[in-house]
This record gives structure tokens, C-alpha cells and sequence, in this order.
């Protein structure tokens, strides 16, 4: 019984890291209608600055949060600016942007091999191994703060959207960018913003599992793929289905440990995302409004 | 004489909307059929039903005496009854040649050499064989809706589902749509079921009009009786007008 | 020659590709360096192996990042059926291709149903899908530690000739699957599926075909690769660098080309081969810098730039395909 505390417990708190992973991934495409492959490689950049402030500066990575993610926000303006905006939108687009952004995430993870050296780095602060009690169970701290991290970065994304203008303007975009030209919002704009938000948000996330598991260059494919997994379960833009669509593949992570070995649990994401792709067929991305 | 293409109470629901509500109708050979109603009607329901776009929630549909029910669209094709889009489709990696000689080949079962000529011929019949070395992107929207129609002609079918070519292009362009159309009939003996919104056309080519509205069939007979029948009027203008 | 000769194939090219056969199976008489001959082995692997993913990927439309699926299941079922009961060499590659051809079929057949973008990830989850839970079949990989065959003396050398064919094969199926009445369906399905089945195309059944031989070639690929370094792990075999790289020699070779991707895998063998002792990580750096490239100014990669070249030369010579046939 214990034991079955202790996993709910992990799902839940492993579950907001996956949202807020997952939210930047469906950010874009829900705005852009492209599949930013390079999610990936900005998660893996997140946790190599978060790892370097830490080593070189001392930095603590949850005071490193905010800068991390304002810089990760400008790289992903300039990366639509210069490459993104390049490219034909929607359908005509779709494999190409892919193709293109792979080709940035290969680029940079080249960058953190030749900066870093291809081994695993882990973050360790004074506190990383500090755990408090739950009911029963020892939960790290680690986690108690990743977790609560989430739930504000997700709480501030859902006032953003649904209370300021910005907001409004991206989840007008999403639905019909043509009809928001008509009456004067900078389309374009919103575009490079929302890029550089979502390429934000990953930089996030990747931050905040520097502090929970270690990370080399190749770092990446897992976490787009649960990304992936959860933006097609949780539908696009709602927060909600977001957060519960984390839930569902935290909790089957979870417990799978209790049925199949420990590095074969990568797997069961895998395997969640080529069912759940194939058994909903046709309108995957259907025209869910963000809010 | 069976008909060509014949719908038995057909009907499709999409969860809790009833799009199509037992529909009966039938192309007969030579016959140019127009299927119209308001928006909303159902006609494109209907007729993609008929196309083997999307399977029916019920009904029967039979291409001459063999029942083509709930098959797949390219087997409906290979049966004989070819449809074009509303909005144009052209396979825009080929040139207007290779479009039609796709379809010849996979339809009409020609041989290969047998495909590309077969397709010659249809583009010469629709006017654009001199530009058959070209590529659907330079055509304009009238031309790009005569290469559908080639495309179509080059699966050699029986019954033709012409899905508002009319629509959307400038009137001397419409005039020479009309013409078309009644050629394929009469110079191809091809049956024509023809979904349409601009009128005149439907007056001026079909024999036999099937009006939809709000899922159901309210009635059938040449242009002249349906567009007298209150319950039509009634459809597309209100009450007031009945 | 005309006679027995599909009416599609130009006999410029029959001729074209036999000649660079014979040629190449003649230099190992004028060529002693052992490094060169095992790196032209392993060019003819390549290309084979860029082919067949630009099947799928190129002629398709459908971009796959996870053919090492395939690639590491042919390897293994070749290299198992040869320790285990001792069949000799060939009819083990012809098992292994079968069964990853059909391990092809099985993913493959319900997630083509998906377009573009959600394919090309779905197939990075069985790629990576593969790999672990085949490192974790003990039996069947030999775990993290791999399968070894038995080093037959001489065998190395030999292969060069059946790579040689391997590619020779491979080139020929690239054409045929373009330039025969097929390849028109092939384009159709890839421009417009729904519109193909409209004029009578029927898209599963192609589609299936494609990708059994795309899946059934890797897996030959894959077999010809255990058989040549008479070691394999599953790490390397089914490696996501490895599906990477067939991305990287189909796009930048020129994806949807006939030879493009050999053109790629020709290129990318020799730049990681002279990369690999100084900046063994560099390559990737340096192929994602083309890959965007690429995309953004010639979608036709090499092939493209090359095909530019000529039109600049000779502007007559713009008559192709059907038109060249009027």
C-alpha cells in the first residue's frame, strides 16, 4: 500500500514536468500548424545552461529559471525569423518544417558535444538530495519544486492566454489567421512570439529535469515523443487536458516499473504514442481553440 | 433498363445529425441529373455517399445491377462512377498528361501505351492537350476544373459526379462549362449526376432535377415542375414565398 | 535490346548501370588499399540502404526517422539464424529481409493512415521503441554486448561484390519504381491521396508494397553489415543516429530523386570516414547545417544544385519523362 502512495506520488509530481514539456510543443503547433522537431534539442539546451550557470557561476537552477527561459524565448524568435518564416505554412509545409528543425536540433546537439563532451552531466545542488515526508512516504525535494514550478509556469501560460491581449491574440491566430489580418493583428508577430514561447517553455522544462535526472547531448528524442504523446491525448491549447493527458502517461510510466525493468519504462511512451497516434484516426490536431 | 447509378434509401448520420434522411434516386443511361438544395441540404453528403467517399449509415447504391455499397472510393471508380471536387484536386507533382494517364491506367485497366493515348484524347476533348506537358499550377481555375474533368473522362466510367464545376468561374467560362457537359453526354454517352448552386445551368442542361433539403428528398421531376413545387419554393425562399 | 526490355527503362540506363558495374568490379585489380576496397563495401551498403529509405521517404512522401528498425532486425535475424542453425550465409540474408520487411508491414500498413508530420514522428517512437525492447531480448540481440559470427577468412573482401549488386539492385528497383507506370500511381498518392482513390488508385496496396521493399531492402542491408563485421550490437544496429543518417543522404542527396540518395550516401560515407578520426562528433553538426540548407534553398539537394547546372549549360535540354516520349 505504501508502495502504491509511493507511485502515485511520483506520477503526479513527474506528471507537471511533462506538461509543461509538453504545452510548448502544442503551443506551436497549434498557432504555426508546424511540428517543431527541434523541441528536443532546446529541452537539452535548457538543461545544459541550467547545468553550466550551476557549475560556472554557481547559479541555483530555480534562480536561474527566469534568465534560462527569457534567452530561450529570444533563440526562438530569431530561429522563426531567420529559418521558420521561410517555409510554406500548414500542409504544404508540414514535412519540410520538420525536416528544417531536425536540422537545427542536430546542429545543436553538435554545439553541446563539442562544448561539453558527450558524457552525462547531472546536477547537483546542496539540496538535491534532501527528501521530506509525506504521509508514509520520503518524496525528494527535487521533485516538490519541479513540480511546483509547473503548476505556476502552467497557471501564468493559462492567464496569458486567456486574460491579456497577447493572449487573446495568439488563440485568435491559431483559429484563423487570415480573418485576424482583417482586423490588424501582426499576424507574423504572433508568430515569432509564440515560437519563442514554446521554444521557452522547453527550455523550461528541459531546466527543470537537469535537476532530476542526468542528461548528455543525445538527450531529447524520449522527451519530444512524450511530448508528443501528451499533446495528441490532452488535444490542443486546454491546460487542463494538457495536465490530465500528463497524468495518464506519468501514472503508465510509473507503474509499468512494477511489470518490465527499468529502462525498458522509455519504451512504454514509445509504444503509447504509435497506438495512440494510430487508433485516432483522421483529425488528430482537430481544431481545438486554445484557452 | 437498369440504371446507370441508383440510391435506395440512403441515409448517413454524423452522431447525432442526420445528414442524409432516406434518399432514392437514379441516373438512368444518357440522363443528365442535377441534384440541388439550400445550404445545408445535404446534397454534398449525398453525394459523396454516391462517390464512395464516405459509406452510408444505411441504404443501398448500385452501379447498374451490382451493389456498390460502402466501397471504398477507388473501387467505385474501377466500377464505373468517377467524381470531380469542388475544390480542385490536380496532382500538382504531374504534368496535365501524367494526371490523366494516372487515371486511365488505374481505372479503365488500359495497357500503358494504351493509358497515355487514352489520355491524350480526353485532354484534347476538354481543349487543353496543347499545355498537356504542363503542370496544373499554371492553369487557371477554369482550366484546372477541365483537367478534373479530363482526369475523370480518362477512367473511361459510366456515370460522371460532377461536384459544382459550374461555380466559381466567370460567365463565359460557365457557358463553355455547359458545353462541355453536354458534350460528354452526347458525344461520350456518359450519364451525368451534377450537383449545382448557379441555376441557369441546372435549367439548361438537366432533364431531371432531385432537390434536397434538410437531409430529405422533397422532390423530383424536370427543371420546369420542380421549381413550380411550393415545397421548393417554399425550401430555398421561406415561407412567405410558398 | 529494345525487345525484352520494359517499354519505361531507357536503354541508355540498362546500359549505363551495367557499364559502372563491370568497372567497379574491376578495380579491386588496380586498387591493393584494403581501407579503400571495405570503404566501397560499405559505400554499396549505403546506397542500398538511402534507396530504399527514399521509397518510402522520397517517392512516398512519407519521412521516416526510424528505419533502423529494419535495418537492426535483419541484422539480427540474419546473424540468429546463422548461429543458431547454421544456414549459410545468403539465405539468411533472405530471411532477414523477409522479416524485416514484414515487421515493416506491421507498424507500417495502420500508420501510413497518418500524413506528413505525424508519421515522421510516430516512426521515431518504433525506432526507439525497437531498440530498447530489442537490447532487452537477451536471446534474440545477445543483450548489450551483441552477437558475433564466426570470422570466415576471406569473406570481407568478398562482400564487395555482392555489395556491388546489392546497390546495382537497389538502383534498378529506385528506377523502376519511378519511371514504370507505377511510379505515376506512386507520385498521385504522394501529391493527393484522397484524389488518387478517386480516379481509381488504390492507396494501401501500394503503399504496402513500398514499404515491404523498403523494409525488406534495409533488412538485407542490415544482414550484409552483420556479415561483414561479424559483429553486431543492438546500440549501433538500431541506433537513432543510424536512422538519422538515411534522413540526412535522402535530403541532401536529393530526396524523391532516383539517384539523389546514392548520391548522399556516396558522400556521407566518405565525409564521416575522413571526420571520423579527428571531429567524430562533427558530422552531425555539420549535415544538420546542409539539411538547412537545403530545405530552405534547394528542396532537390544535390540533385537539385546539379540539375540547375545543366539547365544553365544546355536550356534544350528541359524534355523529360513523357514529354520526351511524344
Amino acid at each position: 500500500m505504501d508502495r502504491l502512495v509511493d507511485l502515485v506520488i511520483a506520477a503526479v509530481l513527474l506528471a507537471g514536468l511533462y506538461a509543461t514539456m509538453a504545452y510548448g510543443l502544442g503551443l506551436i503547433y497549434g498557432v504555426l500548424r508546424i511540428v517543431n522537431l527541434n523541441h528536443g534539442g532546446m529541452i537539452m539546451a535548457g538543461a545544459y545552461a541550467a547545468w553550466y550557470l550551476h557549475t560556472a557561476l554557481g547559479l541555483d537552477p530555480y534562480l536561474a529559471l527566469l534568465l534560462v527561459s527569457v534567452a530561450a524565448f529570444f533563440v526562438g524568435i530569431l530561429t522563426y525569423r531567420l529559418l521558420v518564416r521561410r517555409l510554406p505554412r500548414g500542409a504544404a509545409g508540414g514535412v519540410q518544417s520538420l525536416l528544417l528543425l531536425f536540422g537545427v536540433w542536430l546542429i545543436l546537439r553538435n554545439a553541446a558535444y563539442l562544448l561539453f563532451s558527450g558524457n552525462d552531466q547531472t546536477l547537483r545542488t546542496t539540496y538535491s538530495t534532501r527528501a521530506i515526508a509525506i504521509g508514509n512516504s520520503l518524496v525528494s525535494l527535487n521533485r516538490i519544486a519541479v513540480f511546483g514550478v509547473a503548476i505556476v509556469i502552467l497557471i501564468v501560460l493559462h492567464l496569458l492566454l486567456t486574460r491579456t491581449y497577447v493572449g487573446k491574440a495568439i488563440r485568435a491566430v491559431a483559429q484563423n489567421p487570415d480573418s485576424c489580418t482583417l482586423v490588424g493583428i501582426p499576424v507574423e508577430r504572433i508568430y515569432a512570439l509564440t515560437f519563442g514561447l514554446g521554444t521557452a517553455l522547453a527550455a523550461a522544462a528541459g531546466l527543470l529535469g537537469a535537476t532530476l535526472f542526468p542528461f548528455n547531448p543525445s538527450f531529447g528524442a524520449a522527451e519530444l515523443l512524450k511530448s508528443f504523446v501528451v499533446v495528441v491525448l490532452g488535444g490542443l491549447g486546454s491546460v487542463a487536458g494538457t495536465a490530465i493527458a500528463a497524468l495518464i502517461l506519468a501514472t503508465v510510466e510509473v507503474f509499468a516499473i512494477l511489470v518490465i525493468p527499468a529502462y525498458l519504462t522509455a519504451a512504454v511512451g514509445f509504444v503509447l504514442l504509435v497506438l495512440v497516434l494510430v487508433i485516432r484516426p483522421g483529425g488528430l490536431f482537430g481544431q481545438r481553440v486554445l484557452g | 433498363m437498369a440504371a446507370v447509378l441508383r440510391a435506395e434509401g440512403l441515409s448517413k448520420r454524423f452522431g447525432g445529425l442526420k445528414a442524409n434522411d432516406d434518399v432514392s434516386l437514379s441516373l438512368q443511361e444518357g440522363q443528365i441529373l442535377g441534384l440541388i438544395g439550400p445550404n445545408g441540404a445535404g446534397k454534398s453528403t449525398c453525394f459523396a455517399m454516391l462517390a464512395g467517399s464516405i459509406p452510408p449509415t444505411s441504404g443501398k447504391i448500385f452501379v447498374g445491377d451490382r451493389e456498390v455499397t460502402g466501397l471504398p472510393g477507388f473501387k467505385v471508380a474501377r466500377a464505373g462512377v468517377v467524381r470531380t471536387h469542388q475544390i480542385v484536386r490536380p496532382f500538382t507533382n504531374l504534368t496535365l498528361l501524367e494526371n490523366c494517364t494516372v487515371a486511365a491506367a488505374q481505372c479503365s485497366g488500359h495497357a500503358e501505351a494504351g493509358s497515355r493515348e487514352l489520355a491524350r484524347e480526353m485532354l484534347q476533348f476538354v481543349g487543353l492537350d496543347k499545355r498537356r506537358h504542363e503542370y496544373p499550377g499554371g492553369l487557371t481555375l477554369a482550366g484546372r476544373k477541365k483537367l478534373e474533368m479530363a482526369r475523370a473522362l480518362s477512367c473511361m466510367p459510366r456515370a460522371l459526379l460532377l461536384d459544382e464545376v459550374i461555380a466559381g468561374v466567370n460567365p463565359s467560362e460557365a457557358r463553355d462549362m455547359v458545353t462541355l457537359i453536354r458534350r460528354i453526354r452526347d458525344e461520350r454517352k456518359i450519364s451525368i449526376l451534377m450537383t449545382e448552386h448557379v441555376m441557369a445551368a441546372v435549367m439548361s442542361l438537366c432533364e431531371h432535377v432531385a432537390v434536397l433539403e434538410a437531409g430529405k428528398l422533397i422532390a423530383s421531376g424536370s427543371p420546369r415542375e420542380v421549381v413550380e413545387d411550393p415545397a421548393v419554393v417554399e425550401a430555398y425562399l421561406g415561407k412567405k414565398h410558398a | 535490346m529494345k525487345g525484352w526490355l520494359p517499354s519505361w527503362v531507357r536503354p541508355r540506363a540498362a546500359i549505363g548501370l551495367l557499364a559502372a558495374c563491370v568497372v567497379l568490379a574491376l578495380v579491386p585489380i588496380f586498387n591493393t588499399a584494403i581501407y579503400i576496397h571495405n570503404l566501397l563495401t560499405l559505400t554499396f551498403v549505403g546506397i542500398a540502404a538511402a534507396l530504399a529509405w527514399n521509397w518510402l521517404g522520397g517517392y512516398l512522401g512519407q519521412v521516416s526517422f526510424g528505419h533502423a528498425a529494419m535495418f537492426g532486425i535483419g541484422g539480427f535475424v540474419a546473424a540468429r539464424v546463422q548461429l543458431s542453425l547454421g544456414m549459410p550465409m545468403l539465405l539468411a540474408w533472405l530471411v532477414g529481409a523477409l522479416v524485416a520487411g514484414a515487421f515493416s508491414l506491421v507498424w507500417g500498413h495502420p500508420t501510413l493512415r497518418l500524413r506528413g508530420p505525424y508519421f515522421s514522428i510516430a516512426t521515431i517512437g518504433v525506432g526507439e521503441a525497437t531498440r530498447l525492447v530489442c537490447t532487452y531480448w537477451d536471446w534474440f540481440t545477445g543483450g548489450s554486448s551483441g552477437l558475433s559470427l564466426p570470422m570466415k577468412s576471406g569473406l570481407k573482401y568478398e562482400l564487395y561484390w555482392y555489395g556491388i549488386v546489392l546497390a546495382a539492385l537497389a538502383l534498378a528497383a529506385s528506377y523502376a519504381l519511378r519511371r514504370s507506370p507505377m511510379g505515376l500511381s506512386l507520385l498521385a498518392i504522394k501529391s493527393d491521396v484522397d484524389a488518387a482513390g478517386d480516379v481509381g488508385v488504390s492507396p494501401t496496396r501500394l503503399q504496402d508494397l513500398v514499404l515491404f521493399l523498403s523494409g525488406a531492402t534495409m533488412g538485407i542491408c542490415g544482414s550484409f553489415y552483420a556479415s561483414f563485421f561479424s559483429y553486431i550490437e543492438p546500440g549501433d544496429m538500431f541506433g537513432f543516429d543510424r536512422s538519422i543518417s538515411w534522413v540526412l543522404m535522402g535530403v541532401i542527396g536529393g530526396i524523391g530523386t532516383i539517384f539523389g540518395p546514392a548520391l548522399g550516401a556516396i558522400i556521407f560515407v566518405f565525409v564521416k570516414e575522413n571526420l571520423i578520426a579527428s571531429y567524430p562528433q562533427l558530422y552531425l553538426g555539420l549535415y544538420g547545417t546542409l539539411l538547412v540548407l537545403v530545405i530552405l534553398f534547394e528542396p532537390l539537394g544535390l540533385t537539385g544544385l546539379f540539375l540547375r547546372l545543366v539547365r544553365r549549360a544546355r536550356p534544350d535540354l528541359s524534355v523529360t519523362g513523357m514529354a520526351a516520349e511524344d
